[in-house]
């Protein structure tokens, strides 16, 4: 199955229509996006990696039933990504920023010059204490406006929100953060 | 954010920062805003480099895929199946209806063939000989059920007459005697008036088709008569004088059949007959058929 024909599965049902060619395809389209929307939030390869298997399971636990699934499958998914990222929160200690630092730079190290490097590890050391006096609300939105590159139209569907809430969501966000941001820095 | 300018002025930066610009650049766009908008937008390069340094191991997806795939074929049915099992339903929802429609059909039939011309159900009982006709087997068959039906139009005029009725019928039967404005047709009496279409040469002591209307006195007033044909087709199987027998059917040539294409025995024909009052088939026409 191309991308665009995975595309066309809008909701949890045809999933279930889906032949085994077809739903790697389907994987390998959704687990790159939701890989990234969990690490922005909580900043570690391994908790990324086990949240992100854990929406495929959950996915495939909910198709055995029979109730909602007329839902969208992206909303599904980043929902379903959302809560384990809270619950993932909870438990969470603070260095995690310095704990994707360490990855980032022993992973891309031989790959990038020392500039590039410095202006990453200057993004991740303050964005992520910067994100985290946000509201979960705001943080999932931030989280899908920069690591999913959708409009605000694809956010609202996304989030099951009205265009016009999400605007409003934006801006609270953005100068929230913008302020966090702003002191850390 | 909707008709607040500066809402909406922000979000148009933060899309030209995403769309790869200079943070310099956009913020010079806004002299207003520069000031308030900068540590935001700050914090959205941030933000952005930070999601660009973001990339899923290969490994990790893979084996992610295998667990998934695993979990998902021992819970979703896979299309075959469910497209078998979909099958199977709508041939047993099809199955159903037909049958359903069937005995619905063959009630009907069963309650339209007491029916005569006008009554409601009557449509029926024509559509039911009509499709008996075109399904019989042979050219023999179908002959027989014409002379069947013959003496069914027959019996329905005649219970439109005793009944009073006026109504439009077509039937056929033998011509007993011809006088100047009436005929004898199968024992009833068919008025011809001057205005009846009169359609070739009409000869007594042969069957003819008759459309009318049948009239409370108990005559039929014709619209129009013309000879009734019959045709029938098949391999000749005997041929001796003026007797023919095409697919066991006896048929008689007179000095006014045309024969066509030099029909003979183990020829395929095509004839066209008129029926005696005796019942013999009298040929007008034999041609060979070339399939």
């Amino acid at each position: 199955m191309s991308r665009r024909n995975t595309q066309v599965v809008e909701n949890l049902n045809e999933v279930k229509r889906l032949n085994r060619e077809e739903l790697k395809a389907f994987h390998d389209h959704y687990y790159p996006m939701l890989y990234r929307y969990v690490y922005f939030r909580l900043g570690d390869v391994q908790s990324s990696d086990e949240i992100t298997i854990q929406v495929f399971s959950k996915l495939i636990g909910f198709l055995g039933g029979r109730r909602g699934l007329s839902k969208n499958i992206g909303a599904w998914l980043f929902d379903q990504a959302k809560s384990l990222v809270e619950k993932q929160m909870h438990g969470q200690s603070a260095s995690s920023a310095q704990n994707h630092v360490t990855q980032l730079t022993t992973r891309y190290i031989s790959r990038q010059d020392a500039a590039s490097i410095h202006e990453r590890y200057q993004n991740i050391r303050f964005v992520r204490p910067a994100l985290s006096v946000l509201s979960n609300q705001e943080q999932h939105y931030l989280a899908l406006r920069f690591t999913q590159s959708l409009t605000l139209e694809e956010i609202a569907v996304l989030m099951g929100i009205s265009i016009r809430r999400v605007r409003s969501l934006q801006v609270r966000a953005l100068t929230s953060f913008g302020q966090a941001f702003d002191r850390i820095a | 954010m909707g008709r607040d300018p500066k809402n909406r002025t922000l979000e148009i930066c933060v899309q030209r920062l995403q769309s790869g610009e200079d943070l310099e650049e956009v913020l010079e766009s806004y002299p207003r805003w520069s000031a308030t908008f900068r540590p935001i937008l700050q914090a959205v390069q941030a933000a952005m480099g930070y999601a660009e340094s973001i990339h899923p191991d290969e490994d990790m997806l893979e084996e992610s895929k295998l667990i998934f795939l695993e979990t998902a074929s021992g819970n979703i049915d896979y299309p075959p199946r469910s497209s078998r099992r979909n099958v199977f339903r709508v041939a047993i929802f099809l199955f159903v209806m037909l049958l359903l429609l069937s005995i619905s059909f063959w009630q009907l039939v069963r309650v339209s063939s007491e029916n005569l011309p006008g009554d409601f159900l009557y449509p029926i009982k024509q559509l039911s000989e009509y499709l008996r006709f075109n399904t019989a087997s042979n050219s023999s068959g179908r002959l027989l059920l014409e002379y069947t039906y013959d003496e069914k139009r027959i019996r329905e005029v005649e219970h439109l007459l005793s009944r009073g009725e006026s109504q439009e019928v077509n039937f056929s039967g033998r011509l007993e005697w011809m006088k100047i404005g009436e005929w004898m047709v199968g024992d009833m009496r068919v008025l011809i008036p001057d205005n009846t279409r009169i359609i070739g040469e009409i000869q007594t002591g042969f069957f003819v088709s008759v459309n009318g209307i049948t009239h409370p006195e108990g005559v039929i007033v014709a619209n129009e008569v013309k000879m009734r044909e019959y045709s029938l087709e098949g391999l000749v199987e005997e041929h001796r004088g003026d007797k023919w027998v095409i697919e066991n059917v006896q048929v008689i040539t007179s000095s006014e059949t045309f024969l066509h294409g030099e029909p003979d025995v183990g020829s395929d024909v095509l004839v066209i007959a008129w029926r005696t009052a005796g019942g013999e088939l009298v040929a007008r026409l034999i041609e060979t058929v070339v399939r």
